[in-house]
């Protein structure tokens, strides 16, 4: 099994696909958009794409063996509650031939936030129903249930999550296992969300700023070769980087990466308090926002799950920003790339001994040698 | 050059983005590389020939020895001959495998730990040496000798001169190792060539006491030309001080005819990888080059740039070498083989090329041109063909050792003579195997003092039909026994029959004499294939002996053979009077108690068939004939009838041109089996009338006892 990163075609949202060197899998947030199911629309069919990369369990059901929900905006989590079961196992219909989500990370802490600013979707309630309920078996039995597992990312507020060390995950905490067993060649560092704060104005300003799940993901293809660093951070803007680079300045390496997922779709809102449409090119970048997402290594890529970028207001996502991490690779030799600018075909990055390879379309081959393919006459 | 073509072009490797944003693999190979196809005047029947910059160098494995003329490296891209490869899979074939090997080369993936490691390659050197490989490779790890980090041995050579001086091209051979006072040195001109005798040296990387072997893990392709070359490589290996002063050491001897000569000097320089090679279970390359070097001399003095032939290293022909080759087990148990004609020369040829040889080979009489028509060795074009009025055991003998360059012992004359000898040596045969036919030594046999188990190779009607006979464990049963075995089989299997006793004589002394005489018509393609399919059973059992007694028959079928194996259980042994012994087949005590079974209240009783040998002094029962209708059953007395019984028996001995007739009578008892006074009074009225000795065997409840009813010699 290749190691393997996909980034689904889902417009201005983010499906990021994991595949570990094992076989398993982590799905980073959905957006299945009502047009990418539709036959007759050419959106791409991101749902048939995922489902052709996971697996079937010993009942023949589709699996990944854990997802994470970064933030609770529709476009993370669009057609959740249609292609992924949720709920106990045993009331999985065949039929309907959903995903099952063998572990689920979720922060309680992000919805809080998030639900200080906006309502929720359907998607986002279902997601956070079925969070809560896995969680309450675990406090009720003492043990998650397979296939109904539940990790909590980041401590909940008024100790809500203290007795709940079996299943949590504490910031700067690192982890190698997914769905309650360890995983060889695989990190996981929680980066955020923050714990909560005493301060009221500094949850108002984590809300603000579209706290979600970040983590520095580190994978190898192989013992002993170098990982490869994959930071992924939902939509966390500016506010949440500086915090970020603040807490993480004395060790940047937390921060740094082969493959960066521009956080809210390349929005400049990630890199700057002032508004790009609003101060246009007189909008400055902060500098520790940039900081907390300039620790690109050699040859780093820069991801951007959005919409083909113009050179207009439109943010996200936004040229500024495009330009400000183009900036940032110039230094390291790296690549920019938008996954709106192609497809329909995920774009897929394999991860070998010298790091990230883009995976064209495999062409079939034949052996290397003769031998099973022509009669070989002896002497 | 002006007739190829050059086709360069670029191919990008999809190189992971750390190696593409440093512009280079940790290997040296570039994100993209430049490469090129030669296409020459023979394409598209010959390949187009691959080659890189000469500046990414030639540190991989896959590497030919060679460069283009303007100094490129060339990759080996294919198992297959490239030509063939290339027919089938075509340029696109060709270039994704270039475009492999140039990933794989950038990762450092071109050896492929499952397989092993890649010694360089040695494709078309013109020199090479012919050495005991596996022997040298033990040099390292021997204990004594491999701490020492070198060792001489003995080679002979034959080398093409160009021109004063220089050595010019090579063959040669490396024997065993030698003390250097004892080598053999010096050199015989004939025209162009210079035959001799030298010395070679071995040498390898040590370490010291509770230190670990050295091993080397960098790969280098063996482009050694100069003196200057050998040495660079020899530091590189750790080996260039040993290297240098033994050499100095070995110029001091003088060579045979006293005048001072300039003689190639072959040196092994043995390195451990830590792999065992492709294809090996041994970690030791070995990089052979040969030097010339005046003898004597106080020390080598020579120049950086005198040259340095790589040698491509060949296995030395050897029993050991063969036996790899053929891909059976190591044979350890000691045989002989009597008769070398023409089934044994084939069978003993056969076997020799799989590295199986025998101790020793007995055969009594001479070759004669006749012998021509089937013999397993052909007869030389020199001269008058003299040899051929030598013992066919000499020729056997002659011939085998040429094939596994080891000696065997040869023992022309009588084999009963051979086999008492044989018995005396420290590795005494533990099998037999004969091919002679001979009815004498087949009986002689079983009277031999060892216990090394026999194997009989038999042909009938003209090689119609081969038996394989193979004595049980101690010897039981025996080769005769299994004759009579086939024989009973033989009566009961018309088809059998056919092939067994068609042609025959009356009389007894002809039978079962096989293909063994001078006198059998049969062809060479025939005998050749029976002869085949007997030696790979031959090995099989030398490898692992059966655990019975075994009958194999190996019968023409149209255009082939078709094969039977039968295990024949061990024949029960009951000793008579006089020195005589009745022998059982496991069928006939089967019948016997099946019939007994079936009379549980009664006695019961039959004939016995089989054949009676003087020279053992055996009665072999082979099998039984039903009682007839008029026989008498009571729980105390058995009379065997008459009815249509001498028709039956005369009717068997016709049928197997007389190899089975009556041996006998046997007959149950509901107690114990001893004898009772009718019992003696038949016996000693059976005993009065027989021309040969009868048995009269009697089952009881406590097994089997036997009257012997022998005719007294003096009686005739």
């Amino acid at each position: 099994m290749t190691a393997k990163v996909s980034f689904f075609r889902v417009g201005n949202g983010d499906m990021t696909l994991i595949t570990l060197q094992s076989g398993r899998t982590i799905l980073i947030d959905c957006n299945i958009r009502a047009a990418a199911d539709d036959p007759n629309d050419e959106t791409a069919d991101v749902a048939s794409q995922l489902r052709a990369r996971l697996r079937r369990d010993d009942a023949d059901r589709l699996y990944v063996d854990a997802m994470i929900l970064s933030h609770p905006d529709a476009d993370h989590c669009r057609g959740l509650e249609k292609h992924f079961h949720l709920g106990p196992i045993a009331d999985y219909d065949a039929d309907g031939d959903k995903i099952i989500i063998r572990e689920m990370w979720s922060s309680p802490m992000v919805f809080r936030r998030a639900c200080r600013s906006h309502t929720l979707c359907n998607d986002a309630k279902a997601w956070n129903r079925e969070a809560k309920r896995r969680v309450k078996v675990f406090k009720d039995e003492g043990a998650c249930k397979a296939n109904e597992r539940v990790r909590i990312m980041g401590e909940d507020e008024d100790g809500k999550t203290d007795e709940l060390a079996g299943i949590l995950v504490k910031i700067d905490e690192v982890t190698w296992e997914i769905d309650g067993s360890s995983e060889d060649l695989f990190e996981a560092r929680l980066l955020a969300p923050l714990s909560k704060s005493e301060d009221e104005e500094e949850e108002e300003a984590l809300s603000k700023n579209d706290s979600s799940i970040i983590i520095q993901f580190s994978l190898a293809s192989e013992q002993g070769s170098d990982p490869v660093l994959f930071l992924s951070g939902g939509d966390a803007e500016v506010g949440i980087w500086e915090r970020l680079w603040n807490r993480k300045s004395s060790t940047p390496k937390h921060l740094a990466y082969d493959l960066l997922q521009t956080p809210h779709h390349c929005s400049w809102h990630s890199l700057s308090w002032d508004s790009w449409s609003d101060y246009g090119e007189d909008a400055e970048v902060s500098e520790d926002a940039r900081n907390a997402l300039g620790q690109a290594r050699s040859g780093a890529k820069i991801v951007a799950s959005c919409k083909p970028i113009q050179d207009d207001d439109c943010d996200p996502p936004c040229v500024r920003a495009k330009r400000e991490y183009e900036d940032i690779l110039d230094e390291v030799n790296g690549e920019f790339v938008c996954v709106g600018d192609d497809g329909p075909e995920p774009l897929e990055y394999e991860i070998g001994r010298g790091g990230l390879t883009l995976l064209k379309a495999a062409a079939t081959r034949r052996g290397p040698t003769l031998i099973g393919v022509t009669p070989q006459g002896h002497g | 050059m002006s007739d190829v073509t050059i086709v360069e072009f670029d191919v990008d490797l999809s190189l992971g983005h750390r190696w593409v944003a440093q512009g280079a693999s940790p290997f040296g190979v570039r994100p993209v590389e430049r490469v090129r196809l030669d296409f020459g005047p023979l394409y598209p029947t010959k390949a187009p020939g691959p080659s890189y910059r000469a500046d990414l160098g030639r540190g991989f494995p896959h590497v030919q020895p060679w460069l283009t003329a303007d100094g490129r490296p060339v990759p080996c891209l294919t198992e297959a001959p490239i030509d063939d490869f290339h027919a089938v899979y075509g340029i696109h074939g060709l270039i994704d495998q270039f475009v492999a090997w140039l990933k794989r080369a950038a990762s450092g993936a071109l050896i492929d730990p499952h397989q092993g490691w890649e010694v360089s390659r040695r494709d078309g050197y013109i020199d090479s040496v012919l050495v005991d490989v596996a022997a040298i490779r033990r040099l390292p790890d021997a204990q004594p000798g491999g701490q020492f980090g070198y060792a001489y041995l003995q080679t002979s050579f034959a080398a093409h001169r160009l021109g004063a001086g220089d050595p010019g091209s090579w063959l040669g051979e490396v024997g065993d190792v030698v003390k250097l006072d004892d080598a053999s040195l010096g050199g015989r001109v004939r025209g162009d060539v210079v035959y001799g005798e030298g010395v070679c040296l071995a040498v390898w990387a040590t370490s010291g006491e509770g230190e670990p072997v050295p091993v080397f893990a960098d790969y280098e392709p063996d482009d050694v030309e100069t003196y200057a070359d050998l040495m660079a490589k020899a530091e590189r290996l750790k080996v260039s001080r040993r290297l240098g002063m033994y050499l100095d050491i070995v110029t001091n001897n003088a060579p045979y005819g006293g005048n001072a000569a300039k003689l190639p000097v072959v040196v092994l320089m043995m390195v451990r990888r830590p792999l065992p090679l492709a294809g090996s279970e041994s970690d030791i390359e070995v990089f052979a080059y040969s030097l010339p070097l005046t003898f004597p001399s106080k020390r080598a003095k020579l120049d950086p740039r005198t040259r340095v032939d790589r040698l491509a290293v060949r296995d030395r022909l050897s029993r050991q070498l063969l036996r790899r080759v053929s891909g059976g087990p190591e044979i350890v148990t000691p045989w002989a083989l009597i008769g070398a004609g023409s089934l044994g020369s084939k069978i003993g040829i056969h076997l020799a090329r799989h590295g199986v040889t025998p101790i020793a080979v007995s055969d009594k009489s001479q070759l004669l041109p006749h012998n021509v028509a089937r013999h397993g060795l052909l007869p030389t074009t020199d001269g008058l063909g003299l040899e051929w009025r030598g013992p066919k055991s000499s020729a056997l003998v002659e011939a085998v050792a040429s094939i596994v360059r080891e000696p065997l012992r040869d023992l022309p004359g009588d084999a009963t003579e051979a086999l008492i000898l044989m018995e005396a040596w420290a590795d005494a045969p533990k099998v037999i195997v004969n091919t002679t036919a001979s009815l004498a030594l087949r009986a002689g046999a079983a009277q031999t003092p060892s216990s090394a188990r026999w194997i009989d190779a038999e042909l009938f009607d003209r090689a119609s039909l081969g038996t394989l006979r193979v004595e049980g464990p101690g010897r039981n049963p025996s080769i005769e026994e299994l004759a009579g075995v086939g024989y009973a089989a033989a009566a009961r299997d018309e088809s059998l029959a056919q092939h067994i006793f068609e042609g025959a004589g009356v009389s007894r002394l002809a039978l079962g004499e096989g293909c063994g005489s001078s006198t059998m018509i049969a062809d060479d393609a025939r005998l050749s294939v029976q002869a085949a399919v007997m030696a790979e059973a031959i090995g099989q059992h030398l490898a692992q002996m059966p655990t019975t007694g075994l009958i194999q028959t190996w019968r023409r079928d149209g255009g082939g053979l078709s094969h039977e194996t039968t295990p024949i259980s061990p024949f029960f042994r009951l000793a008579l009077a006089d020195g005589w012994t009745l022998s059982i087949a496991p069928t006939v005590s089967a019948a016997i108690d099946a019939e007994a079974g079936r009379w549980p209240k009664s006695e019961t009783g039959g004939v016995l068939v089989g054949r009676v040998s003087f020279i053992t002094r055996t009665i072999y029962a082979l099998d039984t004939m039903q009682a007839p209708s008029d026989s008498k059953r009571s729980p105390s007395f058995f009379e065997l009838g008459v009815v249509g019984l001498a028709g039956a028996i005369s009717d068997l001995t016709a049928r197997t041109g007389g190899a089975l007739y009556c041996v006998g009578t046997w007959h149950s008892h509901l107690g114990a089996a001893n004898p009772s006074q009718v019992d003696r009074a038949t016996a000693a009225k059976l005993a009065k009338d027989a021309p040969y000795p009868l048995a009269l065997l009697i089952r009881g409840t406590d097994g089997f006892q036997c009257i012997f009813a022998g005719y007294r010699e003096g009686d005739r």
